[in-house]
């Protein structure tokens, strides 16, 4: 379906369905928290009731949502081990490749095997694909944004490109660099340019000029513009679109070794693969022990979220540093240039466009970035205050989805639905869900008049609840085991110390989850019900120089 | 895993649907109950006791939690509740529980075999006169001003009212006017012939006496003024208000007519007029605002009279008119509850409710569902005569935030449960000089009084010190009991 991605030079009905769209998110959390406030004051029985359906459904969501984290770890676990460039070669080797790609099954592991199981099935879905393009044919364009990063935060990105097991000489890496960047950091580019070109199959540095017509200010504006450009070299080297995977990373993504031969695999397997994006999964672990605890429990958290995501592919949207089908991107139109969530924003206007025929893919594999820091700990604050509410401005993407769904026939009604109604959930429960766990659920209590506290009801919420955060606790424990397991292995002093100091920080959720996710979300949500739109706020990345 | 997720979905789903009835079900109090086959709705039962840890018995059974303890699943009906902690005396009593409804008995004093008292002086007095809502007490010896004491419970000190006898200290006492907060009273003397009036500030070494004869121009029926600014002392006449400022030694003669009632709350001055008009006013006359007094009250043939009423405002709606002759009135249906003989009112803001009291019983105004709808009619406060036994009461407390009640009946003195619904549990504590008053200091948790046979001032400790902090008291005590003495 043609759909201009924008909510900019609209007219007429499209305006007003636009601006009643932006008002819908905002309008509903904050009639939500309200409406709970009220009854809490003149009918806290009523209240309690409604605190107490809530709060089983939280619990409930909670251990179903837990069941998904601990699958989607042991998944992650599993394909640890997974020598990928071995299952790549043996797809491209033989016609009637069933998935065997070593000798005997009883020497295999319980690890092997199942991975070996879910790579059969993989394959056998292939069945009915069987342009599977040699690997060989595969390139990779990697566009990695520059406006403020330093050499410290850029170059290890751009080394673990070149220290993966995929072959660096055919990875196409584009420095998206903005022509408004500070001279050093223009310097810095260069020196890379020049030290590490040979390393790949080439490296580009395009300069994204300022304030070009019908652009914003936005990370997707220069990326797409080195994307282009990028589209042009690949003309002159006559390689063809849908040979080439493009992965768009922050500027302090540091890659896992196998990234590249896991997304080409993935690619390889994926039926229709150039209708379809690649998401791994992101973890902060770049400068984990330098963050305060405050800001690493919140990008654990983020990691948490995107490995249970990854269970639900039917729902899965592109998040932060993904991959795709270049041809799917050139066939789009590249990313919307005028959108803040860049990332979330070109899985919709995908699906849009190849009419609902567009999907994620999660990969197995992780991609490392940098946790948001300041100088002090209250620079970190207002930093990672301002980037989570930078994420949750992604409700931007509402109203246009929802535009577009309004005309979008050739998309199942029940697709639309599916899709409109977790956009819609994930930002209000976003807003509104910590709030009402930590302060509204407990209103009817302490505002509670005599005739409220003589009712058997005022007693037992008090110790329904407390059940419930008890078996909350359980959930907690399991969080706090997966996060020590997903740390990178590495050697350093008192390392055991600093485990048990990251098990101890979980006790900050229901704090972190009211002011550094909550508040910051629900701020956007007012913003966009307001039409006090928001402009890009570039995450601040500093490293400390070794 | 895409059929895994929806596996688990539609089991957390159906887990959701079959357990949520069941929990807010649960939560009215509805269980099944396997003896009748039939879901029934239970009571709850909530006990805290002071000091805790005391063992819960229900009927013969002992309960498997200590207090302080929520019962849950209480079948309604009648219970025997026992409490047994060693060095106190056993506390039992018989409740009942209503369905979907909990029996709170928040703050249950555990009553020692031995009430820890101590002496504080060994003089001989004759009266105690609390200064309300100040650590201040005065002790008279005799009628003579110099027989006079001042006792200070928060510095533990006792002191003469007056340096030095003179001619103000040989002046017999005639009456005496206490202003609710202020750290001094106003006495009306007679010495050397003459009726004399003196403001005295209770300071140790240095009292502050203030002749204030030549601002009384005629003799006061009733007088008060805000706790700390001496430029508005009112004393009501005959149908007129007189100001006097203290400060300047000005008197403002007829600063307001043609009223039958007046008072002061809450930093404001509320008047009645002639034609049972309300009016809330600053103490200069100025921003006066009328307030409604519902017609069925302002009619009544009691309250028409032409007596003079005090007024007392307790909260922002709840007035209260009080008759010389003990007639009480207030701004609620059924607006009188008793035509005569009240001695004394006393509001606990914390539980909102209204203590009053005769000579021979207790009254207590329950105002917290006031205001809430029930049904088409708003709620009325609820009365209920707590105790009826008494032969001469002469004062009474609020104690634990509403919870109990202290009062002095001749020469007993009894702490009162004034908690939970049904028996109330009356125990003496002990015994004091008759008609000499006592006191109880809510946020020290400690009883005064003057001992029977040599009138001694001694204090007994009705609430450890140790918990005290706990409590959160003070909860703020408006007391209203007749200034003029």
């Amino acid at each position: 379906m043609k759909f201009q991605y924008t909510s900019r030079g609209l007219k007429g009905k499209e305006k007003l369905l636009q601006r009643l769209f932006e008002i819908i998110p905002g309008a509903l959390s904050w009639v939500i928290l309200l409406a709970l406030c009220m009854l809490s004051f003149f009918k806290p029985l009523i209240t309690a009731i409604v605190i107490i359906a809530f709060d089983l459904y939280w619990i409930l969501r909670l251990f179903y949502l837990n069941i998904f984290l601990i699958l989607s770890y042991m998944r992650l676990a599993i394909e640890e081990k997974t020598h990928w460039i071995e299952r790549i070669e043996a797809l491209g080797n033989s016609k009637d490749y069933k998935g065997r790609y070593r000798g005997n099954d009883a020497a295999l592991s319980l690890q092997e095997r199942i991975s070996l199981f879910i790579h059969q099935k993989e394959v056998a879905a292939l069945k009915n694909d069987n342009a599977v393009p040699p690997w060989e044919n595969i390139y990779h364009l990697v566009i990695i944004p520059v406006i403020k990063e330093s050499r410290e935060v850029v170059e290890p990105g751009l080394r673990s490109l070149i220290s993966g097991s995929f072959p660096s000489k055919r990875i196409l890496v584009v420095f998206a660099l903005e022509e408004r960047a500070q001279e050093h950091i223009k310097a810095d580019i260069r020196d890379m340019h020049k030290k590490y070109k040979s390393d790949f199959y080439d490296l580009l540095v395009v300069a994204h000029p300022a304030d070009l017509p019908a652009e914003a200010r936005v990370k997707g504006a220069n990326v797409t513009y080195a994307a282009q450009k990028a589209a042009e070299y690949l003309n002159d080297k006559h390689i063809p679109y849908e040979n080439v995977i493009v992965s768009c990373f922050d500027a302090d993504t540091v890659v896992n070794t196998e990234y590249f031969n896991c997304l080409t695999y993935y690619y390889l397997v994926t039926p229709q693969r150039t209708r379809a994006s690649f998401q791994p999964i992101p973890v902060y672990h770049n400068n984990i022990w330098e963050a305060p605890s405050f800001a690493r429990m919140l990008d654990i958290g983020s990691s948490f979220f995107q490995l249970i995501e990854a269970t639900n592919p039917e729902k899965l949207v592109t998040f932060s540093s993904h991959s795709m089908s270049f041809k799917a991107l050139v066939d789009i139109g590249y990313w919307p240039v005028d959108i803040i969530s860049d990332d979330s924003a070109v899985f919709w206007k995908a699906l849009i466009h190849f009419d609902g025929d567009y999907r994620v893919v999660p990969i197995y594999t992780t991609v490392s970035m940098d946790i948001t820091v300041g100088r002090t700990r209250w620079e970190t604050f207002r930093n990672v205050y301002k980037q989570k509410r930078r994420w949750a401005w992604g409700v931007e993407n509402f109203p246009i989805v929802m535009r577009a769904f309004l005309k979008a026939e050739n998309i199942s009604l029940y697709k639309r639905l599916k899709h409109a109604f977790k956009l819609l959930e994930g930002h209000i429960s976003w807003a509104t869900w910590p709030f009402i766990l930590s302060i509204i659920g407990w209103m009817p209590a302490l505002f509670a008049e005599r005739e409220f506290v003589n009712s058997i009801v005022y007693f037992s919420t008090a110790r329904i609840r407390g059940t419930i955060f008890s078996l909350a606790s359980i959930v907690l424990l399991n969080c706090v085991f997966l996060s020590v397991l997903l740390l990178p292995k590495q050697k350093m002093r008192f390392f055991s110390l600093k485990k048990l100091k990251l098990a101890a920080e979980w006790v900050l959720i229901p704090l972190i989850s009211v002011f550094l996710s909550a508040i910051p979300a629900l701020d956007a949500q007012t913003r966009l019900m307001l039409g006090k739109y928001m402009v890009f706020w570039v995450s601040e990345k500093n490293r400390k120089r070794n | 895993m895409q059929i895994l997720r929806k596996v688990f979905f539609y089991c957390f789903l159906i887990i959701y649907l079959t357990v949520c009835p069941f929990l807010v079900l649960y939560a009215f109090g509805y269980i099944f109950n396997p003896k009748n086959l039939k879901i029934i709705q239970t009571g709850l039962l909530s006990l805290a006791t002071i000091p805790p840890h005391a063992t819960i018995y229900i009927g013969k059974s002992r309960y498997k939690d200590k207090t302080p303890a929520v019962i849950s699943g209480l079948i309604p009906g009648k219970y025997s509740i026992k409490l047994l902690h060693k060095e106190y005396q056993p506390w039992s009593k018989e409740v009942s529980i209503a369905a979907g409804k909990t029996l709170l008995f928040e703050n249950s004093i555990l009553i020692p075999w031995h009430w820890k008292t101590r002496e504080i002086s060994a003089r001989s007095f004759k009266e105690m006169i609390p200064l309300p809502e100040t650590s201040y007490v005065l002790l008279a010896m005799s009628h003579k001003l110099k027989d006079y004491y001042v006792y200070d419970r928060k510095e533990e000190r006792l002191w003469p009212l007056m340096a030095e006898d003179g001619s103000w200290g040989n002046a017999k006492v005639l009456e005496r006017f206490t202003i609710r907060g202020a750290p001094g009273l106003l006495f009306c003397l007679e010495g050397e012939g003459k009726k004399r009036y003196a403001w005295i500030e209770l300071k140790e070494r240095m009292p502050k006496l203030k002749d204030m004869s030549s601002l009384f121009l005629e003799e006061p029926l009733y007088v008060d003024a805000p706790p700390n600014d001496m430029r508005f002392l009112f004393s009501f006449e005959k149908g007129y208000l007189t100001r006097m400022d203290a400060i300047a030694e000005a008197v403002f003669p007829k600063y307001l007519e043609g009223l039958r009632g007046f008072g002061i709350s809450s930093k404001h001055l509320y008047i009645l007029t002639n034609d049972n008009t309300l009016q809330r006013l600053n103490y200069d006359k100025t921003n006066g605002e009328e307030i409604a007094i519902d017609e069925a009250l302002s009619k009544n043939p009691l309250f028409a009279t032409r007596n003079f009423l005090k007024i007392k405002a307790f909260e922002k709606n709840i007035f209260v008119f009080r008759s010389q002759r003990g007639e009480f009135f207030i701004s609620y249906l059924s607006y009188v509850f008793a035509d005569k003989g009240i001695l004394g009112v006393e509001f606990d803001k914390g539980s909102k409710k209204l203590l009053f009291w005769k000579k021979d019983k207790i009254g207590v105004l329950d105002f917290s569902g006031v205001g809430q709808e029930s049904g088409l009619l708003e709620k009325k406060p609820q009365m209920r005569w707590i105790y009826a036994n008494a032969e001469d009461i002469s004062a009474c407390f609020w104690a634990l935030r509403g919870s109990y009640l202290i009062f002095q009946d001749k020469a007993g003195v009894y702490l009162l449960e004034a908690q939970g619904d049904g028996e109330v549990l009356c125990t003496l504590i002990t015994q004091a000089k008759k008609d000499a008053s006592i006191w109880y200091a809510e946020d020290a948790g400690m009883l005064y009084y003057l001992e029977p046979r040599a009138g001694r001032l001694m204090s007994l400790e009705i609430i450890p010190k140790s918990h005290l902090s706990l409590l959160l008291l003070p909860q703020r005590v408006t007391q209203d009991t007749e200034s003029k003495e």
